[in-house]
């Protein structure tokens, strides 16, 4: 069915499976590098004599934890913070505070400073949940610029410019060879920031951090908060990046405010954008570039280290604009390529469905009115600035239906779906969803009534490869379990595989896919025939007439297609400049002396 | 007007466009069909320098434009609307239309002329000249960056998917409205996914399979 050559999904071939399967087992080839890089500098003392560069790479290994995180915080959370040397900081110097001041044991003082890191880091995402962008940048900003001034201000508590002794005598003691005990745990820490990183990627809330970052509103209507998300997303950062801190006080022995200047927070932003954005191996190599090269190599010319970031950053840019791993990595992915071994085809879904019907009855709650309205649309009028996009309109989809939503460009049927989901909210009117009135509800709250929808342009995530992307929906569903074991196959299948390779009608049916698996019982689909051939145009119908008829899911359809329309709808409402217009069936909707403009040149034309 | 001989592309190690002679003449509106993925896109954007041919020469009026940089090959009046309403969203209707003008230079009468075309077509769009380009609907941002397009005045128009988010009953007027302008000299060419509507409006209809162009027969 496809122009490319390809095997049905679900029949893939043996050998394509074992190579699947076999990549899915072992870590990718970047886990163990990065596995090798710590090893080498932990147990650097047993290599070579040179203590100078021994104890840099017990801060290196330190820095690197901390530019894991950063990269989470960026790539996966989506979230612009220049404040991570702040949030360091902190962990730092009240580790130091409890023990010199306070003369508490290392581990008590090292979960205090933990602890105030993860307080700031919670304050960090309060202005998140406002701002996005570079805007919450300049704010994180701010906070890693005054930090030092707040250090000297409240010199009572801190002992000001004269700083303050953080020295652990057990934690120098060697331990193997002339490895100290702090090597190991920098070692140990970074090894742990590694593999946190790893295995968050594969986690539900992994997932949905991406999902978040890259579409608030889709995340949303699968039924995900996005405020929680950044909120979570700051709160690990700065938890990890506080022990980081604890770990740095002893490590340095000594801390004063100079030490954790702004430039500290630049550097941990650099080391991500240098090294590669979302790569395992980018903190890495931003860290050993950016860190080692002033400081050991050039260090004579420390006074230049603002000015060094600024060099490297720039030369990297030019060279490597995806950063030096990234970089590499997009240029062995395009030359290892193959083509595209695999198909998106809804038979899966509906096997996984019907599967699933046979085990047990589907557990999607769908409350009727007594007339079988599972919307009702009562009087709702929505007005941006002079325009009324949605004018007083009133009208009901009952279960089960395939309800149509038709009308010119601009009558608003788009955002009487964005009201439904509750992205909009209406300036008045009254909304029942399943039996329950949604004005007002956040969108992820509506969405957990059994809503599921689908956008003009498909939100596919980039960062995710196509089963993830399915499985986000998957995720939301309260069958996960019993369609994972339905889906097996599917999942070998597509796992691993770049979303780049999926053409446009396929995204489109992945999206629908994604919203099926979610399990939602009304599944409204915005223009999901736009740029669709003839041929996944009649395979779509299909698709939709069998969800309706033997799923009994509510379809809400805004569409252009006047044919496919007709083909699937059992009801249309037609809306007109934010109006409505009528709600009936087909038949009498095409008789509509005010309706036949939409339909010139369609084969239902009646004028 | 456009000779393009043995052309390829494609991404990275993947091939796309295999081998594909495509020859235009002035006036001539073409209309290309196929499956999604088997590269109609591609071949737009490798004309129009977006993607980067591996092989193969693409004449246009004379010059030799494979492999040039897509803003000298626009200012050479060939010109493609990209699919998914890419119009500027931060500035009126009005200033869009003149955006879309000011690489060519042109007369004020004439682009004047121009726009009250377009209004004509649209009507909807000379309502909404002072709003936003973000205030538009998607169907609106359609009709607008075709506007954009027309007032440019280019030789070659390649239109990627014209309907797309358009209310069906629009199709129809705005390829006459294209094969209208055709007459006074340009060429179009229309990839689309609704053949049965636009194959009256074409003078040929040609088929992209895997790759390869091929005469509708």
């Amino acid at each position: 069915m496809s122009a490319v050559n390809t095997k049905k999904l679900g029949s893939a071939a043996a050998v394509n499976e074992s190579r699947k399967r076999s990549s899915k087992r072992s870590f990718p080839v970047q886990i163990y590098v990065g596995l090798v890089i710590i090893f080498v500098t932990t147990f650097f003392p047993l290599f070579s004599s040179d203590l100078y560069l021994a104890n840099a790479f017990v801060v290196v290994n330190i820095f690197i934890a901390v530019a894991i995180l950063q990269n989470f915080l960026l790539f996966d959370g989506g979230q612009f913070s220049f404040g991570s040397g702040a949030i360091f900081g902190v962990g730092a110097y009240v580790t130091a505070i409890a023990l010199n001041l306070h003369d508490l044991p290392y581990f008590v003082a090292a979960g205090i400073g933990t602890l105030a890191a993860t307080v700031v880091g919670g304050l960090y995402a309060l202005p998140a949940l406002r701002v996005q962008g570079f805007y919450l940048g300049f704010v994180t900003f701010s906070v890693a610029m005054v930090f030092p001034d707040i250090l000297v201000m409240f010199d009572k508590y801190t002992n000001g410019i004269n700083g303050l002794a953080s020295y652990v005598t057990f934690l120098e003691k060697s331990v193997i060879g002339d490895v100290k005990l702090i090597a190991l745990l920098s070692g140990l820490l970074a090894v742990s920031a590694l593999m946190f990183y790893y295995y968050i990627k594969n986690t539900v809330l992994g997932r949905r951090l991406q999902v978040a970052s890259e579409s608030p509103e889709a995340a949303m209507t699968l039924g995900i908060s996005p405020g929680l998300m950044r909120f979570i997303a700051f709160f690990v950062m700065a938890f990890g990046t506080g022990i980081a801190g604890a770990l740095y006080a002893p490590a340095i022995g000594f801390m004063t405010p100079a030490a954790f200047h702004v430039d500290l927070s630049i550097l941990f932003f650099f080391a991500v954008i240098v090294g590669g954005r979302g790569e395992y191996l980018g903190p890495f190599v931003g860290i050993l570039v950016l860190y080692l090269v002033p400081n050991v190599l050039l260090a004579e010319y420390v006074d230049y280290r603002l000015l060094a970031y600024g060099a490297i950053t720039l030369l990297v840019a030019t060279l490597f604009p995806e950063g030096v791993v990234g970089f590499f990595v997009r240029k062995i992915k395009t030359y290892t390529r193959k083509e595209r071994d695999f198909n998106i085809t809804s038979d899966v879904i509906l096997n996984a469905l019907e599967q699933r019907k046979h085990s047990k009855a589907s557990t999607s709650v769908v409350t009727e009115s007594s007339l079988g309205n599972v919307i009702e649309i009562k009087k709702v009028s929505k007005a941006f600035g002079h325009v009324k996009a949605v004018d007083d309109v009133s009208f009901n989809v009952k279960k089960g239906t395939v309800h149509a939503l038709i009308g010119a460009n601009g009558s608003g049927k788009t955002t009487l779906l964005n009201i439904l989901t509750g992205l909009v909210h209406p300036d008045s009117g009254e909304i029942i969803i399943n039996g329950t009135s949604t004005v007002g509800m956040k969108p992820y709250r509506i969405s957990k009534l059994g809503l599921g929808r689908t956008f003009q342009t498909p939100r596919i995530f980039g960062a995710i490869d196509v089963w993830k992307n399915l499985e986000v929906g998957l995720d939301a569903s309260p069958d996960k379990k019993l369609f994972e074991s339905t889906l097996k196959e599917t999942r070998t299948n597509l796992e691993g595989n770049d979303i780049e390779l999926v053409p446009h009608g396929q995204r489109r049916l992945l999206e629908v896919m994604r919203i099926v698996l979610k399990d939602a019982g009304i599944i409204m689909l915005d223009e999901p025939a736009a740029g669709l051939s003839t041929t996944e145009r009649r395979e779509f119908k299909a698709l939709i007439r069998t969800l309706s008829e033997k799923y009994g899911k509510t379809i809400v359809l805004v569409e252009h297609d006047i044919d496919l329309i007709w083909d699937v709808a059992d009801r249309i409402t037609v809306l007109e400049a934010g109006k409505h217009v009528v709600t009936d069936d087909p038949d009498v909707v095409s008789r509509n002396e005010n309706v036949q403009h939409l339909f010139v040149e369609s084969h239902h034309a009646k004028g | 007007m456009l000779k393009v001989k043995g052309l390829c592309s494609g991404y990275g190690n993947i091939p796309v466009l295999r081998d594909v002679d495509l020859n235009i003449s002035e006036g001539e509106v073409v209309l290309i069909g196929g499956e999604n993925g088997a590269g109609k896109t591609t071949l737009l954007q490798t004309i129009a320098g977006f993607v980067e041919p591996t092989s193969g020469s693409v004449v246009f009026n004379g010059v030799d434009i494979a492999g040039e940089a897509p803003d000298k090959i626009s200012r050479l009046g060939l010109r493609l609307i990209l699919d998914g309403h890419r119009v500027f969203p931060n500035i009126s209707v009005y200033d869009n239309l003149r955006l879309g003008a000011a690489a060519h230079k042109k007369s004020s009468e004439d682009f004047n002329a121009s726009v009250k075309e377009v209004f004509d077509m649209f009507p909807i769009l000379s309502d909404k000249q002072k709003d936003f380009a973000r205030d538009l609907s998607g169907g609106q941002q359609q009709m607008l960056a075709l506007g954009q397009a027309f007032v440019a005045k280019p030789k070659l128009l390649l239109c990627d998917e014209p309907s797309l988010g358009l209310a069906q009953a629009l199709l129809p007027p705005i390829l006459d409205f294209l094969k209208q302008w055709s007459t006074k000299g340009p060429a179009i060419v229309i990839v689309e996914q609704h053949i049965h509507i636009a194959e009256p409006y074409a003078d040929r209809y040609l088929i992209m399979e895997r790759g390869e162009l091929k005469n509708n027969k």
